[in-house]
């Protein structure tokens, strides 16, 4: 590894300094762009730390997606409440202490870490890695890992989106979701939704394929994916996300479901539980990716839909008459 | 001989697009409202990407990467162009709906 450069400092520094405004700042709106501009930094020392994969994920989830959804939800609290916005961190004696116990046990995991790093030194799992990297169907290490190696993390974190999707249809409120925006539509929007979409859907294509031998893979295809429905839904204010088809529903488990049941294949001709057999490694990964990759651009459309209130969650079920079938 | 040139050239193109990307921040740190910084950023940072992307060209020669650059640069010339405009239309009625209060 390069030793650091005084710009891998500053970068450094520029990260630590914008968390800290992002945490530390009284105006909300300023700690979302700030937290923003942070994504984009995380995701440039992801780049300079030979993780293009990392980067694309950060500067698409990290500042993209989750910019927009902290965005909506202060604009939706600015509505019902506006006392949060002047609130200040108060000295007192529980912060001070919580303060100080932050601090050690921070430096205490510094100094830890700094000292296992000493007492190891070699490359970890580097070599490992790439000794076996011809076992795993693909030919990119990190999609090794994540998908092969790892499959059993990547997994539960299918699993969490999709139990994030799901307490957000609980929490829908229980009327008919309906048009209530007075956005009018927005004709330049709305035509250049109409000439991008479609690329953008080729470039999730692209990185969801790409994953196998180069950066890319199911979260930055599914993070595409869910741009382009926040671009859908925002250049379309009346436009309802309905998550009752079955199509809709089979898109959303099918992430989650794809790892189960190949999973429960491998167990039944002998292997563990998401234990690829090498042969048959390509075809298990792409297919796992590729329902992974809608589930994940599902879940982060609906995520918006649901903040903007534009959602119809499968647990609702009108009687009697319906307006927009 | 002729790569000493390119390099020249391209590292000359770079700082002159550094230098537009400079201007651009300036302009948006320093000009008084809404509509007067999307006009001088929107040109100076376009214009700055334009040269840097023409350095990289530069740098990469003939190859399928010069076509992702030129297709990535008017990707961004799309953007930018509907960003602005989007900006602009929401200072604009905030500024009628001020009128009107």
């Amino acid at each position: 590894m390069a030793a650091a450069t005084p710009s891998d400092i500053l970068l450094c520094l520029l990260i630590l300094s914008l968390a800290l405004g992002v945490l530390g700042d009284a105006n909300p709106f300023r700690g979302v762009i700030i937290f923003i501009v942070f994504g984009l930094v995380m995701a440039l020392s992801w780049t300079r730390l030979d993780a293009p994969d990392l980067a694309l994920a950060e500067a698409a989830l990290g500042a993209g997606v989750i910019g927009v959804l902290f965005l909506v939800a202060l604009r939706k609290q600015g509505e019902k409440d506006v006392s949060l916005a002047t609130q200040r961190l108060r000295l007192n004696s529980v912060t001070i202490i919580s303060g100080l116990l932050l601090i050690v046990f921070i430096v205490y995991l510094g100094a830890l870490g700094v000292f296992s790093a000493w007492k190891t030194p070699g490359k970890g799992l580097v070599e490992p890695v790439y000794e076996s990297l011809h076992l795993t169907g693909v030919s990119n290490p990190v999609t090794a890992v994540i998908l092969n190696y790892r499959a059993y993390d990547t997994f539960l974190e299918i699993g969490v989106l999709y139990l994030v999707m799901l307490s957000v249809f609980a929490l829908q409120p229980d009327e008919k979701a309906k048009f209530t925006s007075t956005e009018q539509y927005d004709r330049m929007l709305r035509s250049y939704a109409r000439g991008i979409v479609p690329f953008m859907v080729l470039a999730a294509g692209y990185l969801l394929w790409a994953g196998a031998f180069r950066p890319g893979g199911a979260f930055q295809a599914g993070a595409m994916l869910g741009g382009a429905g926040i671009l859908l839904h925002l250049s379309r204010p009346a436009m309802l996300l309905d998550m009752r088809g079955l199509v809709a529903r089979l898109s959303l488990v099918a992430g989650f479901f794809s790892f189960c049941i190949l999973g429960i294949l491998a167990m039944l001709y002998g292997f563990d539980f998401l234990q690829w057999p090498s042969h048959l490694a390509k075809h298990a990964i792409l297919t796992v990716e590729t329902a992974s990759t809608l589930s994940i651009g599902l879940t982060l459309t609906g995520l918006y839909a649901s903040v903007e209130r534009k959602l119809i969650s499968p647990a609702i079920f009108y009687s009697g008459e319906e307006d927009n079938p | 001989m002729i790569q000493i040139i390119i390099n020249l050239v391209s590292g000359g193109l770079l700082i002159v697009g550094l230098f537009f990307f400079i201007a651009g921040i300036l302009a948006l740190w320093r000009f008084p409202d809404t509509l007067c910084r999307l006009h001088a950023i929107t040109k100076a940072d376009n214009l700055g990407l334009g040269f840097i992307i023409f350095a990289v060209a530069l740098q990469v020669g003939w190859s399928v990467l010069l076509l992702k650059l030129i297709v990535v640069y008017l990707l961004i010339l799309y953007a930018s162009a509907l960003n602005g405009y989007l900006i602009a239309q929401y200072a604009h009625h905030q500024d009628k709906s001020n009128e009107v209060k």
